[in-house]
């Protein structure tokens, strides 16, 4: 495992996407078939002030500290907050979104615009993702997310399920919900921070939809949904990864590109496989 | 009657939405092996008394026992199978194949951190065939009929063994030749498998044939007896539930 140390930049980022590509759409497909995609928009948005707290502890205290924590608690933190505000607005559930999202968007503002001779470099890559913009210390984030995810998905993949199929009757069943549903929020801001470095706050939560979006076109199952929306965000990252690097061109923008691309694919494959199959008969 | 024999046994149950009376003082009980029909007409109470059985709801004043345990404080929870309406509420475009949905049926049972094992799975067979949807087990569930899905939701129920099913209006935005069958697999669990059942709907065409018991609630129990003892003064029960006269349809068991 300590090979990774000696990883390039390129080799690095190519590595926490890989890993970001397999546990992202893991998630995605809970919110997406919950109908909470945006709330993902949320706590990536909300990753902003705490990113921004963090360049300003980089720049005036510790110059060696990765802003991603600092990002990352603050999605945490947004987590533990959505929670609290589906119960509260129980009826109107996505008022937690543009809460969180405006909120977290305006306070990274305010904190950018208060600290002069801020690096506006690393602001933008940590908006739109860099090749170059994955440290070591990113890449051990994503490697400990990729691994807390995968032990979530395994210790609990029923309890999601039957959550995400019908909450009311995984509640009614005995599913401790409260308790998932918790630490399902933790992971995906989990996930949601160590990405930002990859893909960026602003496309972040895309790696946790279009994916999704394009296995829920043919699946049958959920199991199929899962694993073939890991497949699609893993070429989609791929593809990015490779223009990106030829073209110099911004990482999140480029795996996003990809991912929409594969998902017009896909649809067109999936009708020209329809018209010639009614054709036929 | 012993209380052990007693599955849902409902003593002066009172509750309020605010200052609004919901349920008026009602009391009824349900035995081990009996199959009892809740009629009413709209905002009756119905699902608000259901809400209390399933512990979602507490109740004002009264007592309120499922399966000799406090309605709220169930812990084992899967001893009640649920069908809703969820037929048509259901989110269709959901990935999931008829053997999933019926195998989440157990995963309330088998707790935390715990994987369905060979025995589970021959459950999830058996309610399945149970059912009749066996050959049906990798179909998506979205993409199948009304009354398959609703069979499917049944099988779920019944994946965890439960005492007792209840089931809330089950054959709403389902077809008639679908609702028919529906009600045939409910009478065959009741009569081959000694489950008791819970009904609560508003086809009373099928309620006089099906069940064992009849309750009419209009926030208060205005009847509760023996479906034969409903039958002879029917039109008189349904009047004094319902405000005015019911056209009842028949349908053909």
């Amino acid at each position: 495992m300590t090979e990774v140390l000696l990883f390039g930049p390129v080799q690095r980022a190519l590595l926490a996407g890989m890993i970001v590509g397999i546990v992202a759409p893991l998630l995605g497909v809970h919110l997406v078939v919950r109908r909470m995609s945006m709330m993902s928009e949320g706590l990536a948005h909300v990753t902003l002030p705490g990113i921004a707290i963090g360049l300003i502890v980089q720049k005036l205290l510790f110059p060696s500290f990765n802003p991603v924590y600092c990002g990352m608690l603050f999605a945490l933190l947004a987590a533990f907050l959505l929670e609290r505000l589906r119960h509260l607005y129980k009826h109107y559930q996505e008022i937690a979104i543009p809460l969180l999202l405006s909120g977290g968007i305006a306070l990274g503002i305010v904190l950018i615009s208060k600290v002069k001779n801020l690096n506006t470099i690393d602001i933008v890559s940590y908006l739109f993702g860099s090749i170059m913009g994955v440290s070591r210390s990113d890449l051990w984030l994503a490697i400990i997310a990729g691994l807390a995810v995968l032990f979530f998905f395994a210790a609990f993949y029923k309890e999601l399920f039957a959550i995400s199929f019908d909450e009311e009757y995984a509640v009614l069943s005995g599913v401790r919900c409260r308790l998932i549903n918790l630490l399902f929020m933790t992971v995906v801001a989990l996930v949601l921070a160590s990405a930002i470095s990859t893909v960026g706050i602003l496309l972040v939560s895309a790696l946790m939809t279009i994916p999704v979006a394009t296995s829920l076109l043919h699946s049958k199952s959920f199991a199929q949904a899962l694993y073939q929306a890991v497949i699609y965000a893993e070429l989609a990252i791929l593809g990015g990864f490779t223009a990106a690097y030829y073209f110099d061109l911004a990482l999140g923008g480029t795996i996003v590109l990809s991912s929409t691309l594969l998902l017009l694919l896909v649809y067109l494959v999936k009708k020209f496989m329809l018209s010639f199959s009614t054709r036929a008969r | 009657m012993p209380r052990e024999s007693r599955i849902i046994e409902i003593r002066n149950l009172y509750f309020a939405y605010q200052k609004e009376l919901i349920l008026d003082n009602v009391s009824f009980s349900l035995k081990q092996g009996d199959f009892l029909a809740l009629v009413g007409p709209n905002g009756s109470g119905k699902s608000t008394l259901l809400k209390i059985l399933l512990g979602l709801l507490k109740p004002l004043r009264g007592k309120v026992l499922v399966l000799g345990e406090e309605a709220k404080r169930l812990k084992q929870r899967w001893r009640i199978g649920y069908v809703s309406q969820q037929a048509t509420a259901f989110n269709h475009g959901f990935p999931a194949t008829i053997r999933e949905v019926v195998t989440s049926g157990l995963y309330g049972k088998l707790g935390l951190m715990r994987t369905p094992r060979a025995c589970d799975k021959a459950k999830v067979d058996q309610a399945l065939d149970e059912v009749g949807l066996s050959a049906l087990a990798s179909e998506t569930l979205g993409q199948v009929s009304g009354g398959l899905k609703q069979r499917a939701f049944i099988a779920r129920a019944l994946v965890s063994d439960p005492q007792l099913l209840i089931l809330d209006e089950p054959t709403v935005g389902i077809d008639m030749s679908s609702t028919e069958k529906f009600y045939k697999l409910l009478g065959r669990l009741h009569q081959e498998q000694g489950l008791s059942l819970l009904l609560v709907t508003h086809d009373i065409g099928v309620v006089t044939t099906l069940v064992d018991y009849i309750a009419c609630l209009n926030k208060k129990i205005f009847f509760h007896g023996r479906a034969d003892n409903f039958s002879d003064l029917k039109t008189e029960i349904l009047k004094a539930t319902y405000g005015h006269d019911v056209q009842i349809i028949k349908h053909q068991h």
